[in-house]
């Protein structure tokens, strides 16, 4: 029986059926069975006029998303939260945008620049020393940048082995750096 | 055994330093744009030497300074194998196996590091100048060849008493030598020519001996053999008996030669440090070599692929098995940054070949890349990858699709088709023409999927401004995108980064060929939630 009626509930749609309508259907017996439904949150049962309607939950929300103003307002309101809330929970994670990196990346060009010897290579520990002046960044963070421009920029930087301090590739530390 | 592309033997060198033998085959640009500069500063010389005794202008200095596993060796190596110049005659002397590091250590290891054959050489033209002295009638030179009376009642010719030297049939008289060289040569020059006619190089004491000595080395090949010398000191550190020898040489001038000096960035700032003068001089190289792009993914493609071009003798390995295979290598490469280095393609290489001709495959499959590194590199894992894709499947989905936004769209899809098949989530029947995909989750919350991935970003950016109109059809409106943008109120944006892309490109490989298996679903999930679809 239960089923049933569900089934005849959400077949009802965003209308809703009247419930007087339910028990001509099923009989008076259907009472019990509609109690246990709405217990168990699986219908809705709302005024309508001047008689009793049910409807299934997901088709009485946009029923009242399209009828009642208020309803309408509080939905907006958590919708725009609930973006507010999963933008928080990516920005929390993501890497520093754009305009951060390509900042970093002209101080970081200028020192090498600056600091370059007739070769062109320079000790990772330099360049660190001033550019985290120059940005007022940690160690941590110069080269939790440095290894990302590098690695995305292969074919303008060069890295080389030796050196105190510097990032590790293939278990290495390098600890030099030069443009190309 | 077979090889693949139908090769007879391995062509990748197995040992972790290159041998001479190694050093034969030569290739990426920038490794030929090396060997060029030293070939031209060596015939520049040469054409200034040449019909006239060298002088001390006649010295130049050549510096290789590069990372690490570049090519450095395996270069000034090349250079020593050069059958096609007469011209040269080298000496490789690799500083690191020279311990203590002092001036006779270090001549021992030069005169060690020259071909047999320039000796014999000298030897040859010293003995038969000696002949031609004795011929006419020097009483010296006679004795030197132990040519007396008996011979010549014998008729024994003095050439045949040379020939009996020239080939180590017969000793040398040293007494007679030595009084024969004390006439015609200087001290140095004595020294030499005795220890060359004796197959023998006795110690040096000082400084004075170690560059007459191979002053009279440099002098005798240019005037006797029309030859330059070339002396390679490879692993040069800034070490106190290394810099005092380097610098005791760049200043010594040994006419008709170039000094070839092999370095790492780290250990030529080392030098810089320890010796100022020692660095200055190496500023000043008439030739600073640089190796550039060295270890560039284009750089090791040449190299790898020379290595098979050279062994094929049949032309098998044609230009689309070429294209395939660098494909692979660049792939490997652009991943993996352990492969980023000359010395490490070769050798992961090396390993793919023999594991190719194990699986009996007629080239370097994905397949066999994979295997090749599992045994070898056993740790390498796709980093950031929640499905553990595998590198074989990793390098098939990166050489067939790239980042295309069509691809990551149909991945998505089927990624809600098996949520919704797992009960996570209620996919809509009908389609919606706003979005890519649409579904309820659990909670009856209609999602929207929407993915913005061109390669073009200010393109994503003007489409992630137009979609979010859209959200007012759905409860929640998903933007997928490669593009950072800022937050909006309208929708959820998801940064897909290159790991994503790779995972929900296999998975979908997996979901269309009917191939996810149980263990997998879980990782499947945790995809999803990755990117909120679940």
């Amino acid at each position: 029986m239960n089923s049933q009626i569900l089934e005849k509930v959400q077949a009802s749609g965003v209308c809703g059926i009247k419930k007087a309508e339910l028990k001509k259907l099923f009989g008076s017996d259907c009472e019990p069975s509609l109690d246990k439904l709405l217990k168990e949150d699986k219908v809705i049962v709302d005024n309508k006029g001047v008689a009793h309607y049910v409807w299934s939950k997901e088709n009485y929300l946009s029923h009242i998303s399209q009828n009642d103003p208020k309803f309408k307002i509080i939905s907006k309101i958590v919708k725009n939260l609930e973006n507010s809330v999963n933008q928080l929970k990516s920005d929390f994670t993501k890497t520093p945008n754009d305009s951060q990196n390509s900042d970093f990346q002209s101080h970081f060009d200028k020192t090498i620049t600056e600091l370059s010897t007739s070769l062109g290579w320079v000790q990772f520990s330099t360049i660190r020393q001033k550019v985290c002046q120059t940005c007022n960044i940690s160690t941590e963070k110069f080269y939790s940048l440095v290894l990302p421009l590098i690695e995305s920029n292969q074919s303008g930087y060069e890295i080389s082995t030796g050196g105190q301090e510097g990032i590790q590739v293939r278990g290495m530390l390098h600890g030099y750096v030069r443009r190309l | 055994m077979t090889y693949p592309y139908g090769l007879k033997t391995n062509p990748y060198p197995n040992s972790p330093t290159p041998t001479e033998h190694d050093a034969k085959i030569l290739g990426g640009s920038r490794h030929q744009e090396a060997k060029a500069s030293i070939i031209e500063c060596i015939s520049d010389l040469y054409k200034k030497v040449a019909r006239r005794n060298s002088t001390d202008n006649d010295f130049r200095l050549v510096t290789v300074v590069q990372d690490v596993g570049s090519g450095k060796t395996h270069l000034a190596l090349h250079i020593k194998t050069l059958r096609t110049r007469q011209d040269i005659v080298t000496t490789y002397v690799d500083l690191s196996t020279i311990s203590p590091k002092t001036n006779e250590s270090i001549y021992n290891a030069i005169i060690r590091g020259f071909n047999k054959g320039l000796f014999s050489e000298l030897k040859e033209k010293f003995l038969l100048q000696i002949c031609e002295k004795a011929q006419k009638g020097d009483a010296l030179a006679k004795r030197t060849l132990n040519y007396g009376l008996v011979d010549k009642l014998k008729g024994v010719t003095l050439k045949q008493k040379t020939e009996d030297i020239m080939y180590d049939r017969k000793p040398v008289s040293k007494e007679a030598l030595q009084n024969y060289l004390a006439v015609n040569f200087n001290h140095h020059e004595a020294a030499i020519i005795q220890n060359i006619i004796s197959n023998s190089f006795d110690k040096i004491t000082n400084l004075d001996d170690l560059h007459g000595r191979l002053g009279a080395i440099g002098k005798f090949s240019h005037n006797l053999l029309g030859k330059v010398i070339l002396f390679e000191l490879d692993e040069l550190d800034a070490q106190e008996g290394s810099l005092d020898f380097v610098k005791s040489l760049i200043n010594a001038h040994i006419p008709a030669s170039i000094l070839l000096l092999i370095t790492t960035p780290s250990l030529y700032m080392d030098i810089q440090r320890a010796n100022p003068s020692v660095f200055d001089r190496l500023e000043k190289a008439n030739y600073k070599i640089d190796l550039a792009g060295a270890n560039s993914i284009d750089e090791l493609i040449e190299i790898a692929i020379e290595y098979i071009k050279e062994a094929d003798k049949t032309e098998r390995f044609n230009k689309k098995e070429q294209q395939d295979l660098a494909a692979k290598i660049r792939v490997l490469c652009d991943e993996f940054p352990e492969f980023r280095n000359v010395r490490s393609i070769i050798n992961i290489l090396n390993h793919a070949i023999e594991k190719a001709s194990d699986l009996e495959a007629s080239e370097i499959t994905e397949a066999v890349i994979d295997e090749t590194i599992r045994q070898t590199y056993p740790g390498l894992k796709i980093k950031g990858s929640i499905m553990e894709v595998p590198i074989s499947e990793f390098i098939k989905i990166k050489r067939i699709v790239g980042t295309n936004q069509n691809q990551v769209k149909q991945a998505v899809s089927n990624l809600v088709n098996y949520a919704h098949e797992m009960g996570n989530v209620s996919k809509a029947n009908k389609s919606n023409p706003s979005f890519d995909v649409v579904y309820s989750d659990a909670f009856g919350t209609k999602i929207g999927i929407i993915v913005v991935m061109d390669s073009n970003h200010s393109k994503n950016f003007e489409t992630i401004t137009n979609v979010v109109k859209s959200s007012a059809f759905v409860d929640k409106l998903v933007i997928l995108t490669n593009t950072t943008i800022p937050p909006s109120n309208q929708a959820t944006i998801v940064n897909v980064d290159k790991s994503k892309v790779m995972d929900l490109l296999y998975f979908n490989t997996r979901y269309t060929e009917h191939k996810l298996e149980e263990p997998e679903s879980e990782k499947v999930k945790m995809l999803a939630k990755t990117i909120c679809v679940i």
